[in-house]
């Protein structure tokens, strides 16, 4: 029942009322002034203030003169038990300003499983979802992120959705809503949304339909080195996921594993040097005094100026006491001598498939060897803890395989007596489920049934068992099969979410709220039959996404799929051009002419 | 050894007191300053607080004491330089021994906005003279605690719609919000729980009188 709270009763009553009031370190000063954005991220604040994409795009439009931007995330449970309870709409951090009292409002999309917050937020808000049911008075609605390599699904409920990177998009959109709204004729949602389509990589969603198609060109920063990237960033006021700082070496994958989105969506490469990265990482110090500084990229190891940056900051990080964090590194990268640059705490490796021939397959170009050399070197280096990344599910995939899995296990053991001549080694195995995504070579694979992936994972399970010292962890594979219909969803999914929203789903990332059933229901409700996005898709049907020009080619992607099922590998770009369909384009730098194919 | 007085106002009052010695680290490390570390596995940055503050409540004194060389009033600039809002150090001291201050702190005085008659103002303002004093106190635990805080209301004056309480904090606390609360149930008056504001800390004086913290802290 309403109590007629005032906001300062209701941050008493939630727990960690730091997530719902802003002004945190590097936050700028808002006036109310200029073109008002606020940046939303469908997640609870400790998730969203983690993503250095929305960390970015938050000081970039702020530094855009005229532009004021403000945040807004998800709120946890209790909050959003108050906020239904006192009838009050969801506000900004910076300056408590409802949603809908902003004349633009980005979403930052960064899975599927996010989709019901979208809603959530939304209907807090009290903003219609779908776009055909907003007037001129509501905010213009942006969808932005990982999630829009396929839009469809969450498309009706956006203005726009911007495809590829953010940085120059975003502000461009702003400053064009500016020049609308100080027109002559004053604003008009129609005439705004038609010239927004000039903008590369801005989808418009109502005006580009399935029945009346036209390609939208995914936009990429072409600038790397000399891009965008602020020192003075946002600190979070509670302790977040990813509480450090983190400077991108990199955009893109040179290794082209056939499972891999990013590795595709993100092409080209596009590189950071050495000297920029250590003069950010000196900066971020000044202008944040994080403890630690991630450097990251899809695949850190591959990345020609690493020993570069690390023994430049070596002197600095010793004295100013921050360490380098380096994700996602590859094990056939892996050389011991980063250990004494950089803290890693434990080793951890992704070989994604238990057997050479299936690493083949997915073009993980991984062998036994560098496993053993890698792991040998790190042992003698005094590392007792290795972690595993495996997938299930891949094409091609054979109990063989899954034993793979288990087979190195069990060499990884023997290493480890073999180098130390001790028994104390910990191996935590994790292994997720495959969902065939957009823009892969495998966009057009079955996604294996529940029941079957139970099977597999049981069966990898048990044989682990055995093994002293081995833990195993796998994913809900039901979470996987809603994500596999979404990733390769149509318009059509729209009503599914909506009424699953209805039934009561949200927060569908975290397990404790994850609700099956209602998914379910909702897609029964719906009238929607799920094998038609579960199933293998044929490749004579045009994909809901390829309206999307995104570099890659779809012969490529065919030609990819078809040496997966030879189990040919594909090397790296550094060894040469494949001639994925970037080569056409002014960005590949390392296309030099000729294609290797 | 130094120790700042600082405060912890705006958007700063919802930080918790884990979180508010990560936000007085990393202002360590914007600021250049060195500051010594703990050895082993995991150093960290030598930083010792005084009693926590209830998350939401607003303190001019707040103190933290930094094991470090360079001189107070240098460390007082640079900090506040790199400061976030709401954080801002307000006096220095250099100390020649360890201060203590979480352990030697004994009571607060917290300032609050009070409206009511003036029969129950003057009903309240002698509480200090009540052998107990049974309260609600609910706990994240237990929502449904009491508490007799009696021994712990050690002052209380009002003066200009102005209520100034001294109440126990350290190894024995009575928290201010949850005194408040108390106050507007049993006496029917209206307090302002966003305004309560920590105005001073005391530790215990060689005559066994309270001893205002900066004052102790001229002469550790
Ligand atoms: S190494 Fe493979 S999995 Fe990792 S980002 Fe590159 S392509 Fe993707
Ligand atoms: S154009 Fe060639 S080098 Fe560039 S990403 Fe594509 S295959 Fe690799």
């Amino acid at each position: 029942m309403k109590q007629n709270l005032t906001w300062k009763e209701i941050l008493r009553r939630v727990d960690k009322p730091a997530r719902y009031v802003g002004g945190e370190l590097n936050c700028p000063t808002m006036t109310g002034e200029g073109t008002r954005f606020c940046l939303c991220m469908p997640d609870i604040y400790e998730v969203g203030m983690s993503n250095l994409g929305v960390r970015l795009l938050y000081h970039r439009l702020n530094d855009e003169p005229g532009v004021e931007c403000e945040r807004c995330f998800t709120p946890a449970m209790d909050m959003v038990e108050l906020l239904r309870q006192e009838e009050m709409p969801l506000c900004s951090l910076e300056t408590h300003t409802p949603l809908k009292d902003f004349d633009l409002v980005g979403f930052s999309v960064q899975y599927e499983m996010l989709y019901s917050n979208i809603l959530l937020m939304l209907d807090l808000a009290g903003i219609p979802f779908r776009a055909s049911n907003r007037g001129e008075d509501y905010p213009i609605l942006i969808a932005g992120g990982p999630c829009a390599v396929n839009p469809e699904p969450y498309a009706d409920f956006f203005d726009i959705v911007n495809i590829g990177e953010g940085e120059e998009m975003l502000p461009e959109i702003t400053a064009l809503y500016a020049r609308h709204k100080a027109s002559a004729e004053g604003f008009n949602k129609q005439r705004f949304l038609e010239d927004a389509t000039h903008i590369e990589g801005v989808y418009v969603p109502a005006l580009n339909t399935p029945e009346h198609r036209s390609v939208v060109k995914k936009r990429y920063l072409a600038d790397f080195e000399h891009a965008y990237y602020p020192t003075a960033q946002l600190v979070a006021n509670l302790e977040v996921v990813h509480d450090r700082a983190m400077v991108e070496l990199y955009r893109g994958c040179a290794n082209g594993c056939r499972f891999c989105q990013a590795g595709f969506y993100y092409r080209p490469i596009r590189y950071r040097s050495a000297e920029r990265v250590a003069s950010l990482c000196h900066g971020l110090t000044d202008g944040t005094g994080y403890d630690e500084i991630s450097l990251g990229s899809l695949s850190t190891g591959d990345y020609p100026g690493l020993k570069k940056v690390l023994s430049t900051l070596k002197p600095e990080s010793e004295a100013r006491h921050y360490h380098l964090a380096l994700p996602s590194m590859r094990l056939d990268t892996f050389e011991g001598e980063f250990s004494s640059l950089a803290k890693t705490s434990s080793l951890t490796f992704a070989p994604e498939a238990g057997t050479q021939r299936l690493r083949d397959v997915i073009n993980k170009n991984i062998s036994d060897e560098d496993i053993n050399r890698s792991l040998t070197a790190a042992f003698l280096r005094g590392y007792n803890n290795v972690k595993l990344y495996f997938m299930l599910g891949l094409p091609t995939e054979t109990d063989e395989d899954l034993m793979g899995i288990v087979e190195i296990c069990s060499r990884i053991r023997r290493l480890y007596r073999e180098a130390t001549g001790r028994r104390d080694v910990t191996v935590s195995v994790s292994c997720a489920v495959l969902v065939p995504k957009p823009l892969t070579p495998f966009q057009w694979e079955a996604q294996i049934h529940p029941d079957e992936m139970l099977r597999r994972q049981l069966l990898v399970k048990n044989a682990l068992r055995p093994l002293k010292g081995v833990t195993f962890h796998y994913h809900d594979n039901t979470t996987s099969e809603l994500e596999a219909i979404f990733a390769r969803g149509d318009r059509k999914l729209s009503y599914v979410i909506e009424r699953a929203y209805e039934l009561g789903a949200c927060m569908d990332g975290w397990t404790e709220y994850f609700r099956y059933d209602l998914w379910k229901q909702a897609i029964r409700d719906c009238g929607i039959d799920e094998r038609e996005y579960l199933d293998a898709q044929p490749l004579d049907k045009p994909l809901p996404w390829e309206f999307i020009d995104c570099g890659v080619t779809r012969r490529y992607l065919e030609k990819e799929r078809e040496a997966a099922y030879a189990a040919t590998p594909t090397p790296s770009c550094n060894k040469g051009c494949r001639g994925c369909g970037c080569q056409t384009k002014e960005g590949c730098n390392r296309y030099n002419g000729e294609v290797d194919a | 050894m130094i120790t700042l007085r600082f405060e912890k106002q705006l958007a700063m009052r919802y930080v918790s007191h884990i979180d508010l010695l990560r936000h007085i680290e990393r202002t360590m490390r914007r600021a250049g300053v060195p500051v010594a570390f703990s050895q082993g596995f995991n150093p960290h940055m030598q930083l010792n607080l005084g009693v926590p503050l209830p998350v939401g409540v607003g303190s001019v004194c707040e103190y933290v004491t930094v094991d470090t060389e360079v001189d107070p009033h240098y460390l007082l600039t640079v900090y506040n330089r790199t400061a976030p809002k709401g954080l801002r150090a307000l006096q220095a001291w250099r100390t020649l021994k360890h201060p203590n201050m979480a352990g030697k702190t004994v009571a607060a005085t917290y300032t609050m906005a009070i409206r009511g008659e003036d029969e129950a103002l003057g009903a309240l303002a002698k509480l200090p003279e009540r052998q107990s004093w049974v309260i609600a106190y609910p706990s994240r635990k237990n929502p449904t605690a009491t508490r007799d805080v009696a021994a712990g209301v050690f002052g209380i004056q009002i003066a200009d719609g102005l209520l100034r309480a001294t109440l126990a904090s350290g190894n024995v606390t009575v928290r201010p919000d949850l005194f408040a609360e108390a106050l507007m149930q049993e006496f029917g008056v209206e307090i302002d729980l966003d305004s309560i504001l920590r105005t001073a800390q005391y530790v215990r004086g060689q005559d066994g009188r309270l001893l205002a913290a900066d004052t102790y802290l001229s002469n550790v």
